[in-house]
C-alpha cells in the first residue's frame, strides 16, 4: 500500500433521512488518498446511501465533505437547509468528472457494449476514435472485449459487472465508489475485478471506496475498514485492527459473526 | 353498406381529382395539429421529467390532474377556450375566436396532458438507474436527460402518436373555437360532419377514409423519426 499522506475524503457530521426515517446519523469518515477504504455493514445499514452521498450522486441533508486536491477551489461541499444537489449542479461537474460510482446492478444505455463505455470519454471531449481505442483496451481488460460490438442488453449479470469495471478503467477517475461490486459476479469475476482495482491503486494513484457485507472481501482487498451501524461509522481502522482487535465490541461481534441486536 | 362503399369510390375520387375544398380542409387539419403538437411538446416532456423524477409537495395531487386532463372531453376544452377567447371573455380582446389560432390553444389543452401523462409514465419505466449512470459518468442534468429521453424514446414516441390522434380526430372543439368556416377553419372532422348534415354519406366517409389515411402516414413517419433518434444516438457505434 502506497504512502498515506493526506486523507481524500473528509466527511463529518453527514445526516440524511428519508422522510420520518433517519438513514445516516451523523457519519464521520476519513478516507486516506491512495487507499482501498472498505465499507461494512448489515443490510440497510445506509451504505448505499452514503456511497451515493460521496459520490456526489445524491445529497445528505447535514454535514460537510471535503474533497482534498481533486479540484481546486471547490474542495468542500457543505449540506444544510439551502444546498442545492451538488450532482444536478453544474457547479461541481469538474469535481464530480474526477469520480465515478459502480452501481450493485449496473445500470446500461441501450446501446452497444462498446458505446456505453465511450459515453463518459466523449462528455469530457475526447474524440470519438480515440475514445473508441480507449475503451476497447479497457474492454480488454475487463476481459469482455469479444462482445464491444453486442447489444449491450443481451450481457448477463456478470457481464455488465465487467462492464462497468471496463467504465472505471477507461475513465481512470481519481476516485472510485463501489456498492457491492461482487455481488453478481463469479469467483473467476471477483479476482479479476479484485486484482484490477489494486492494480488501479497501485499504479493509477486511484482512491476507491467499496461498500460491501461480504467481511472475506473486505480481508482480500482493504487497506482501511469501516463499520457503518445503526446510521454511524462505529468503527474505522486498518484492515489488521479492525479483524484482529477491534475497538468497539459490537465490530467483535459482526466479525466474529454473531448476530447484533 | 351502399353509402360506404359509395364513400370509397368518393375518397379515390376527391384524392385524384385534387378537391380544393378537401385539401384545404385536410392542409388546416395538419396545420393545427402539428402546431398544437409542436407546442405540447416542447412544454411537455420538460413537465414530463420534473413530475417523473423531481420530488415536491403535492407532487401526487399534479400527476392526479394530469391523468385526469388525459380523458378530458374535447368539446369540453373547447368550451372552455371558446369562453376565454369570446369577446366578452379575458382574452376577447385578442380576436383570436373563429382563427386556426384559437383552434390550436384547444388542442394544446387536449395534447399537452396525454403527452405529460404518457411521458411520466414512459420516463419512470425506463430503467432509472439510467439517469444516475449519466451523471456518475460526468454528465450535467441535461445531458443526463437527454440520456434518459433517448431510453424511454418508444414510450415517447408512444405519447406523441396518442396525442397526435387525439388532436387530428377530435370535433367539438374545433367546431366550437373555430367555427368551421370554410377556407380558412374547416377541418377534416368538421367537414365530415357538416356533410353528415346534409345527407352527404358517401362525401362524409370519403373524408373519413382520407382522414384515417392520413393519421397512418403521419404515423409512419413519427415511428421513422423514433427509430431514427435511436440510430443517431448510441447505436451508431454498431456495425
Amino acid at each position: 500500500m502506497s504512502a498515506i499522506s493526506t486523507d481524500l475524503i473528509t466527511a463529518r457530521g453527514v445526516r440524511k433521512s428519508f422522510g420520518a426515517r433517519e438513514v445516516l446519523c451523523s457519519i464521520d469518515l476519513s478516507v486516506p488518498t491512495g487507499s482501498i477504504t472498505v465499507i461494512l455493514g448489515t443490510n440497510g445499514a445506509g451504505k448505499t446511501t452514503l456511497l451515493r452521498i460521496l459520490g456526489l450522486l445524491e445529497p445528505a441533508d447535514e454535514g460537510t465533505v471535503t474533497y482534498d486536491a481533486l479540484v481546486p477551489d471547490m474542495s468542500t461541499v457543505t449540506y444544510g437547509t439551502s444546498t442545492r444537489n451538488p450532482a444536478q449542479n453544474q457547479h461541481y461537474l469538474l469535481l464530480r468528472r474526477q469520480m465515478l460510482l459502480a452501481f450493485q446492478h449496473p445500470a446500461i444505455f441501450s446501446g452497444s457494449v462498446l458505446s456505453n463505455v465511450t459515453y463518459g470519454l466523449q462528455l469530457r471531449g475526447m474524440s470519438h476514435t480515440d475514445a473508441e481505442e480507449r475503451s476497447m483496451a479497457a474492454l480488454r481488460e475487463a476481459g469482455i472485449a469479444e462482445r464491444a460490438r453486442q447489444h449491450a442488453s443481451s450481457l448477463s449479470g456478470g457481464e455488465a459487472a465487467r462492464l462497468s469495471v471496463a467504465r472505471a478503467l477507461a475513465l481512470q477517475p481519481r476516485l472510485l465508489f463501489l456498492d457491492e461490486p461482487s455481488a453478481s459476479l463469479d469467483p473467476y469475476g471477483t479476482k479479476l475485478l479484485e486484482d484490477l482495482l489494486l492494480h488501479m491503486r497501485d499504479d493509477l494513484d486511484m482512491t476507491a471506496v467499496v461498500v460491501t457485507q461480504d467481511i472475506f472481501e473486505a480481508r482480500r482487498i482493504a487497506d482501511q475498514v469501516a463499520f457503518l451501524h445503526e446510521g454511524r461509522i462505529i468503527e474505522q481502522a486498518p484492515r489488521e485492527t479492525f479483524f484482529t482487535n477491534p475497538r468497539d465490541d459490537r465490530t467483535r461481534r459482526f466479525v466474529a459473526g454473531e448476530l447484533l441486536v | 353498406m351502399g353509402d360506404i362503399g359509395r364513400g370509397f369510390v368518393q375518397a379515390v375520387h376527391l384524392i385524384l381529382s385534387l378537391d380544393p375544398g378537401t385539401y384545404e380542409a385536410l392542409g388546416t387539419s395538419l396545420r393545427v395539429t402539428m402546431s398544437a403538437l409542436f407546442w405540447s411538446a416542447l412544454a411537455g416532456f420538460p413537465l414530463g421529467i420534473l413530475l417523473a423524477f423531481a420530488h415536491f409537495r403535492g407532487k401526487q395531487g399534479v400527476m392526479n390532474v394530469v391523468y385526469t386532463l388525459m380523458g378530458f372531453p374535447p368539446v369540453v376544452a373547447g368550451l372552455l377556450v371558446y369562453l376565454l377567447l369570446s369577446r366578452s371573455g379575458p382574452l376577447g380582446p385578442l380576436g383570436l375566436l373563429y382563427t386556426p389560432t384559437a383552434m390550436v390553444i384547444a388542442q394544446i389543452t387536449l395534447a399537452l396532458p396525454v403527452i405529460v401523462g404518457l411521458s411520466v409514465l414512459g420516463l419512470r419505466s425506463a430503467d432509472k438507474g439510467v439517469f444516475d449512470l449519466a451523471l456518475t459518468l460526468g454528465a450535467t442534468r441535461t445531458q443526463a436527460s437527454i440520456a434518459l429521453l433517448r431510453e424511454a424514446r418508444l414510450a415517447i414516441l408512444g405519447a406523441v402518436i396518442t396525442a397526435f390522434g387525439n388532436a387530428i380526430s377530435e370535433v367539438g372543439a374545433a367546431m366550437l373555437v373555430g367555427g368551421n368556416i370554410q377556407g380558412a377553419t374547416r377541418t377534416l372532422t368538421t367537414a365530415l360532419v357538416l356533410e353528415t348534415r346534409e345527407g352527404s354519406f358517401d362525401r362524409a366517409i370519403a373524408l373519413g377514409i382520407i382522414l384515417l389515411l392520413v393519421s397512418f402516414l403521419v404515423n409512419i413517419i413519427l415511428s421513422r423519426l423514433g427509430e431514427g433518434t435511436s440510430e443517431a444516438g448510441n447505436v451508431r457505434h454498431l456495425d
